[in-house]
């Protein structure tokens, strides 16, 4: 288990965006990979080096996709120990209230509602795209914004 | 069953998309050079994902050629392969054979026992350089069968099936990514079955073929749901893996392209070279 702060072992910010963390991996992973210190006479400690850096990626992505906001370097306690979402084995476990019981083990309905709440979020952004009706629907909102704003008092839009 | 793993053309950037037609166009090519013109007709959009996916999760050196093509002799399209080609070429190959097998099997299509045929020899030299895949795609077409011949009376058991058969093949190698890899393969095989059977309804409810959404009262919103809930923990496994190279055109497909594919008539494999 780590005992350091993840974001510190792969030497980025908390609020680092998630190609950041990733790009920070590689780097890492490359530089302490074991194949590259066969003959090194370092390369009990890169190993270890590259097994902590494995165990923060590991950590950090699964703070991220489970939502809970990371307080792990506070109390010393992995607060995912309980909701690893591909660490389980298949057919184990029972099914708790409010999760269910998938192929991979204990899935609680947490980490589900949140893949699909994150699933949805970034597919908006190819369907707003697409969506042919979008330019007609942005001149109407911002009419009757504008309109409402100049009830009000106010004018959003002066040439009109 | 194969080809609602794309891309959404219009949300790619040119230089995005070229990539991805390079990738294409590799796994043609090594599909060609290893099983013919036959192996050259297996090609798909999901092994295609799966090859740039393999790509750039090992970060494997690419090698860049320019090909002239059947399709459109006159210009010379340029190819992408790595390593993962050759596997995903392979793999493309079991598939395909499976493909075929069962459209004889289920619908007595002559072109499925031809083709399957044809695809034999091929298919057991695949088998002897990738035990595991092969067991598991073996071991769970025989379980498909049997769940169809009885009327696939859940869906999600069929569909945990074929998620176990594409979650094996995602797997290339026994390493630190297998389990997120698997599961990703795993969520989306199940995808690929529920969309398929789900376009297929109308015509096996005519025909008597085995459908799992047969006799209950479903619309395009439910199905939606469903697919949506497996799809969302694909994406969240490709989130996962630190992909850097190529991530967007990941995110393109799972976010996007995969639904692009939903309602429309299956195409042949020549329409879906051209439009690529």
């Amino acid at each position: 288990m780590l005992t350091k702060d993840p974001y510190d072992i792969l030497g980025v910010s908390p609020s680092a965006s998630d190609e950041e963390v990733k790009k920070a991996y590689r780097e890492l992973a490359k530089k302490f990979h074991p194949d590259l210190h066969t003959n090194n006479p370092l390369a009990e400690l890169a190993q270890e080096k590259f097994t902590e850096v494995q165990e923060a990626y590991d950590t950090v992505m699964r703070e991220r996709a489970s939502g809970i906001p990371h307080s792990y370097s506070q109390n010393g306690q992995n607060p995912y120990q309980n909701q690893n979402p591909w660490n389980q084995g298949y057919g184990q476990g029972q099914n708790q209230q409010g999760g269910y019981y998938g192929p991979f083990g204990y899935s609680n309905g947490q980490n589900q509602n949140n893949y699909q709440n994150q699933y949805e979020q970034r597919s908006n952004q190819y369907r707003g795209n697409n969506s042919g009706t979008d330019p007609c629907n942005c001149c109407l909102d911002l009419w009757c914004l504008d309109s409402c704003c100049e009830c009000m008092g106010g004018d959003l839009i002066s040439c009109c | 069953m194969f080809g609602y793993i794309r891309i959404l053309k219009p949300e790619l950037k040119v230089r995005e998309y070229n990539r991805y037609r390079a990738y294409y166009c590799g796994l043609c090519r090594v599909l060609k050079q290893k099983y013919g013109l036959i192996g050259e007709m297996t090609l798909t959009y999901d092994m295609t994902f799966l090859v740039m996916l393999l790509s750039s999760l090992y970060e494997q050196e690419e090698k860049q050629k320019a090909i002239r093509c059947e399709v459109n002799p006159l210009i010379k399209h340029s190819t992408i392969t790595t390593a993962a080609t050759a596997y995903g070429a392979d793999m493309n190959l079991l598939l395909a054979y499976y493909k075929e097998k069962d459209d004889w099997q289920d619908e007595k299509d002559k072109k499925g026992l031809i083709l399957s045929a044809a695809l034999r020899r091929k298919a057991e030299r695949i088998e002897k350089q990738y035990p595991r895949q092969t067991r598991a795609v073996i071991q769970e077409l025989n379980k498909l069968g049997q769940l169809e011949q009885s009327g696939c009376p859940d869906a999600d058991q069929t569909a945990d099936s074929f998620g176990r058969l594409l979650g094996e093949l995602f797997v290339m190698e026994k390493d630190l990514w297998q389990k997120p890899l698997y599961e990703l393969g795993f969520y989306m095989g199940r995808f690929i079955y529920l969309a398929d059977a789900w376009d297929d309804l109308a015509e096996d409810e005519k025909s008597g073929q085995p459908n799992p959404f047969k006799g209950q009262d479903l619309n395009e919103e439910v199905i939606k749901k469903k697919l949506t809930a497996d799809l969302s923990e694909c994406a969240a496994r490709l989130e996962y893996l630190p992909l850097v190279r190529d991530a967007e055109i990941f995110r393109n497909i799972i976010y996007a392209g995969v639904w692009t594919g939903l309602g429309k008539k299956k195409r042949s494999m020549a329409c879906q070279r051209e439009s690529v």
